[in-house]
């Protein structure tokens, strides 16, 4: 049974295609949010890390900053002014559920039921 | 030369609004001609006090019937720049309210100069349909 709560963040663009996800039945809390992002960054080689420096920087940054959680479906893109057509980014996608609550509300929620 | 009055929406609900309603029209009149109907497929409302959430995205436009959607972003991570415009292809796929679709991504800082760039991407993506190696081509010339 697929679970109630999935998502993906992607460093995407300039030939790159590298990702990780989360599928689980507690919304994701926003200390996972960045562990995740934490582990994207260490897949990326150092030539990726370089050109996606302020695309993860912003990505952090949002999720830090997401009041409530972001509900499915949504994604969002990190992106540099330069790069142009080449897309060179970090995206958020939210599947299904809700990603980036704090932890003490993904914690109620899981505990009593919601979503 | 960049001015803060460029992102000031950003940061007001109303002017906001007033933005999202440009796109709506701008989408309805490129659409309208051919019959085409769309809808958003992302929320994009105004978000209190959140970084990178107002403006990423404005806008977004789905296509049925041509299974192509379009997702306009205007915020300020390229406030460093003073014209700009990208773009890039992409798919909407595993979401669960969603069906699978090709995307179109467009961001962009507001000028008349990008506005009418954005509407010769989308009249080519959604109107023409061109196929992704063509529209690909048009990105590489057109963004700046």
């Amino acid at each position: 049974m697929s679970k109630k709560h999935r998502g993906r963040i992607q460093a995407q663009g300039g030939d790159t295609e590298k990702s990780v996800s989360w599928s689980q039945d507690e919304p994701l809390s926003k200390v996972d949010g960045l562990k995740l992002l934490n582990d994207l960054q260490n897949q990326l080689t150092e030539r990726e890390r370089q050109e996606r420096e302020k695309q993860l920087a912003n990505a952090q940054r949002f999720i830090e900053n997401v009041q409530g959680g972001i509900d499915a479906p949504e994604r969002r893109s990190f992106y540099g002014a330069k790069g142009k057509s080449d897309g060179i980014r970090i995206d958020i996608e939210v599947w299904r559920g809700i990603a980036f609550l704090s932890l003490l509300i993904a914690i109620l929620l899981f505990l009593f039921g919601f979503k | 030369m960049i001015t803060s009055s460029r992102f000031e929406f950003l940061e007001n609900a109303t002017a906001y609004r007033a933005m999202q309603a440009m796109w709506q029209s701008i989408f309805d009149e490129i659409l309208g001609k051919y019959n085409l109907s769309h809808r958003p497929y992302f929320k994009s409302d105004y978000r209190e006090g959140e970084l990178y959430s107002n403006g990423n995205p404005i806008f977004t436009a789905l296509v049925d019937s041509v299974n192509r959607g379009v997702r306009i972003i205007q915020d300020n991570q390229a406030e460093d720049t003073e014209q700009f415009i990208a773009g890039w292809l992409d798919k909407i796929e595993d979401y669960d309210d969603l069906p699978d679709f090709e995307e179109l991504v467009i961001p962009l800082i507001l000028s008349e100069e990008t506005k009418a760039i954005a509407e010769e991407l989308i009249r080519a993506w959604l109107v023409e349909q061109v196929d992704k190696e063509t529209m690909e081509k048009l990105l590489e010339e057109k963004v700046i």
